[in-house]
Parts: structure tokens; C-alpha cells; sequence
């Protein structure tokens, strides 16, 4: 078993009332990259605002590195680098200088600005100022901020936000090598699944303030259900026919709709079609995507919170 | 504690503070030169103690420009960390809240300090060139500078303290240069009001006001400390 580096137990965070952070219990493990996905306003950034220490938990507790963050947090920050939500930075200053500005409070060498720099590829542009950066820049920067203290963590909340597809790619093969090359742990939030897909070795989904999800990213593919849909000119005499030989299938006008789990299921299915004198035009595989998983899950919560304040 | 000094003076660079610094003084001793140069005579032939005469003169914009310094200062260096929300990235740093904040403290009192002093540079070059010979006293000049100085640290701990825990500007602002103005007029408010206290000097005992700007000073400092500590940063 390897080492945990994030853990927290029943992590909540109410404003007002309500919980925004609903009871929590992140695993992060070392050398994981941890995809934290959630819909807009499900709590990630306030999630990732507690784990650096910029809010406080309303309840729960978190520990980072096996050390609780409430006793030992300057010794915790040390270790870790960040970048949350929209980019941080000084405007005034140029790219460099805005790098120092960091450094002199991480007291790491000066040698260490060249090196982030070269890692964003912002070598050539560290001279000008900030303000006149393109957001991609911008994120660039942000992350060059982040790594620059050689943290062991990684916390990155929203990294390809506002970029544009090239500047995401960018982004996705960068994080996609740091922990090869440094060894480094990361957590990476963001609305996209598709985002995390690609990057990440672990999920966690969190929606309403609830964790509802949290597995390796091949669990979650395993989740994908496969349906063969039929067109066979009448859905609802087909399904008729098919449920004495059966077969369970959904109609919905010229089609029905079997989950088979077996190539032999669907040849039985088609020779008892074809024996019942019904046409079938066409046979396709519906493979639900990751995305639809995403949203059945995110859904799933919502009609449990409807039908939990109902009552 | 240094290093994060270091990187707030890193963080005022090009953005108008030195001139700022500078400019108070100036402005203060200008109105000096414009006074005697309009009407040199009159001044002079009224007081026997032209150096005395000089001081209180300069001393009359002092406080005004103190306080309309502070209330600029603090603003500008907490909008340094609003504008595109620095605030997260700087206290996500390993770094203890307490040292951020009274960092801001240091360089914006420090700043005012030097201006103090070009005011007392200035005070001196102003008399010498008007005339008044080299025999003045020093230590009238310093206190009549830095007297005001220190009863004022109040006024710049609540600035501080006010521009820190908001992002808009506009009220932190405008209770500053309300601050300023009424100073002026401040002769008959109760003693009690901090904005009175720069003005008390040349009274007959300013040094109460002094110690005490000191003392509220750190005790308004220590007060948003305490507040920013446990503020959630968004």
C-alpha cells in the first residue's frame, strides 16, 4: 500500500446554512493523479480553499502528508505547489519578476526561475510585463508559480480553463509528465471528464457538496453500459415478440433497445426477429461514454436530493 | 518575516508609491514657498523667531497630508493583492498571515517615515532659502514632523486594516480623505477622535498623543491581525 498524502474525514464547509462541502473523504495517494470532477458550484474550489488553507472547515478534518493540516500548515505549504481557479499574478511586474516576488518567500534558489520558466516554455517572454500576456500565458505562468518551490503536491483547481484547444493540449502533456519526471503527486480539478480522461489515474466525483464517486478511472469505464439498438420498423411489436423467447428489450418508436452482455445474446435475438417475420434494418452498439457515466451519476444525485427534501 | 519584506518592495515597483512618498512633502513645503513668496514681507515683519514662524506655518498641512498619505498608501498596497486575486497564491506560500499583514504595515509606516524626513530636509531647505540664517533648532524640526508621524500610526492601522479586508476601495477611501479634511477643521472635536491626535502638535503637551498613537497604533494593528487570521480568503 502506498503512501496517503491527502486524507480527509467528513470535510464540510457551510455557508450560511448550507452545505457547500458536504462530509468529504478525499484518498489521495502518492504519485496518483487524482481527477476531481464535479459540475459547476459542486464545491471543488471551496474543497481545494480547505486543503491549502485559505478557509476554514466548518467541520471535518484533513491531513496532508500524514500531518494535520491545523497544527503543522506553514510545514504542509512548503510542500506543496498550487494554482487556484483563475490566475494569480501581478500585473505591473513583469513574468520573471512576478516569479521572484514568490521565491524570495520560498527562499528557493534563484536558479530555480529559469528552470520553471524553461518547463512553461515562457523563457522568451519573461521580460514583458504581465498585463500584456494572453490567458494562456497567463496559466502558464501560473503553473511555472506553482512548481516553483519543488513541491512534493501539486493542487491545481481549473489548470485549462478559458484555454483554447492547443494551449489545453499543452497544459494536459505537461501535467502528464511531471509525476514521471519528478515523482510529484497530483490532484487536478475540473468540470470536463474528458479533461480528466486523459490525465488521470484516480476520480473522485463530488456533486451537491457530496463526494458520489471515487475509484480508479478503469472502475469508471467499467461502469459503461453497452446497448445494442435495432431498427426494425415497429419498437413495440418487437419487444412483444421477443419477451416469450426472453428477451428483455426497451421500444421507442421504430427501435428497440437490448443490453447484452454476450455476442450470442444478440444473434439470438436478431434469429428470433428474423423467425417473427420482422424486419431489422439496422444493428448498432451504443457505448455510453464516460461523459454520459458522469452525467447519470451527477443526475442521480439530484433526483435523490429532490425526492430527500420531498419527503 | 524579511523575505517577505523583500517581496513587497518587489511588489511596489512602477507603481507610483516613491512619488507618492515624495510628492507629500513636496506639496507641503510648496505651499510654503507660495505663502512666503506672496507675501514675504508681512510674514517676516510679524515674529521676531522667523524659524518658529516657518515651523508652524509647515505645520498647518501636515496632518491633512499625513492622513491623506496613509489613506492612499494602505489602499494601493492591499490593491496590489485584489487586483487578480494575489491574495490566494500569496497565502496558499508558506507563509504565516500575521507576517503578511504586518508587513504591509512596515513598508506603507516606512514609507511615511521617509516622507517625515523629506519634510524635515525640506523644512530646512526651505528657511535657508528664504534667509533665515543656519540657527535653527534640529530637534524642533524632527518633532515637528514626526511628532505628527507617530500620532497618526491609529489612523494608518484602520486604513490598513479597512483596504486588507475588502476589495472595493471606494469606502476605505473616501473614510480617508474624509479623515484628511476634517483634521483640518478638527480643533474643536473631542480629544478622543485619532484624527485629532497629528494635529495636537504644536499644542502644549503633544507627547501624551504620541505615546498614545503608538500604543492605539499597535493595539488597531494587532486587532486586524487577529481578524485577517480568521478571515476565509475567496
Amino acid at each position: 500500500m502506498t503512501e496517503t498524502i491527502i486524507q480527509t474525514d467528513g470535510l464540510v464547509k457551510s455557508f450560511k446554512g448550507t452545505n457547500v462541502v458536504d462530509r468529504v473523504d478525499l484518498t489521495i495517494r502518492k504519485g496518483e493523479i487524482y481527477g476531481f470532477l464535479g459540475p459547476n458550484g459542486a464545491g471543488k474550489t471551496t474543497t481545494i480553499r480547505m486543503l491549502l488553507g485559505l478557509m476554514k472547515p466548518s467541520a471535518g478534518t484533513i491531513s496532508i502528508f500524514g500531518k494535520s493540516l491545523t497544527s503543522s500548515k506553514i510545514e504542509i505549504l512548503r510542500k506543496v505547489g498550487s494554482l487556484v481557479e483563475s490566475p494569480s499574478y501581478y500585473d505591473h511586474l513583469n513574468g520573471r519578476e512576478n516569479l521572484e516576488a514568490l521565491r524570495k518567500v520560498l527562499q528557493v534558489p534563484k536558479s530555480r526561475i529559469d528552470e520553471v520558466l524553461a518547463i512553461v516554455r515562457l523563457t522568451k517572454d519573461a521580460h514583458r510585463p504581465v498585463k500584456e500576456y494572453s490567458l494562456g500565458m497567463k496559466q502558464r505562468l501560473g503553473i511555472a508559480s506553482s512548481l516553483l518551490g519543488e513541491p512534493e503536491l501539486l493542487i491545481l483547481d481549473e489548470p485549462t480553463n478559458g484555454l483554447d484547444p492547443s494551449g489545453i493540449q499543452e497544459i494536459r502533456e505537461l501535467i502528464k509528465s511531471l509525476p514521471e519526471e519528478c515523482g510529484i503527486t497530483i490532484m487536478i480539478s475540473s468540470h470536463l471528464l474528458s479533461e480528466i480522461e486523459q490525465m488521470a489515474t484516480q476520480v473522485g466525483i463530488i456533486s451537491k457538496g457530496r463526494l458520489i464517486y471515487q475509484d480508479s478511472i478503469e472502475k469508471l469505464q467499467s461502469k459503461a453500459q453497452h446497448r445494442i439498438r435495432l431498427r426494425v420498423g415497429n419498437g413495440e411489436i418487437a419487444k412483444k415478440k421477443l419477451l416469450p423467447h426472453g428477451h428483455v428489450a426497451e421500444a421507442e418508436e421504430e427501435y428497440i433497445y437490448v443490453e447484452v452482455h454476450h455476442d450470442d445474446e444478440i444473434a439470438s435475438v436478431v434469429s428470433t426477429l428474423v423467425k417473427e417475420k420482422i424486419p431489422v434494418y439496422r444493428i448498432e452498439e451504443q457505448r455510453q461514454s464516460l461523459e454520459d457515466i458522469f452525467l447519470d451519476l451527477t443526475k442521480d444525485e439530484e433526483g435523490s436530493y429532490a425526492s430527500h427534501s420531498a419527503s | 518575516m524579511l523575505p517577505i519584506l523583500q517581496a513587497d518592495l518587489l511588489k511596489v515597483k512602477r507603481k507610483w508609491f516613491w512619488l507618492l512618498v515624495f510628492l507629500g512633502p513636496f506639496g507641503v513645503i510648496g505651499l510654503q514657498v507660495v505663502n512666503y513668496g506672496v507675501r514675504y514681507e508681512w510674514i517676516t515683519s510679524r515674529t521676531d523667531d522667523q524659524w518658529a514662524t516657518l515651523i508652524q506655518s509647515v505645520n498647518m498641512f501636515v496632518a491633512p497630508a499625513l492622513l491623506l498619505g496613509m489613506a492612499i498608501l494602505a489602499s494601493q498596497i492591499a490593491s496590489i493583492e485584489h487586483k487578480e486575486t494575489a491574495w490566494k497564491q500569496l497565502l496558499a506560500l508558506p507563509v504565516k498571515r500575521r507576517d503578511v499583514y504586518i508587513s504591509k504595515f512596515i513598508i506603507t509606516s516606512g514609507m511615511i517615515f521617509i516622507s517625515a524626513l523629506l519634510l524635515c530636509i525640506g523644512t530646512v531647505v526651505l528657511g535657508i532659502g528664504l534667509g533665515f540664517g543656519w540657527n535653527f533648532s534640529v530637534s524642533d524640526i524632527l518633532k515637528n514632523s514626526f511628532y505628527p508621524f507617530f500620532a497618526a500610526l491609529p489612523v494608518l492601522a484602520l486604513q490598513l486594516w479597512m483596504s486588507i479586508v475588502q476589495k472595493n476601495q471606494a469606502g476605505p477611501l473616501a473614510i480617508g480623505i474624509f479623515g484628511a479634511v476634517f483634521s483640518t477643521y478638527a480643533h474643536l472635536a473631542p480629544n478622543w477622535l485619532i484624527w485629532k491626535w497629528p494635529l495636537l502638535y504644536p499644542g502644549k503637551d503633544p507627547l501624551p498623543y504620541v505615546g498614545l498613537g503608538v500604543l492605539v497604533g499597535a493595539v488597531i494593528l494587532l486587532a486586524g491581525v487577529m481578524d485577517f487570521r480568521r478571515r476565509d480568503v475567496a
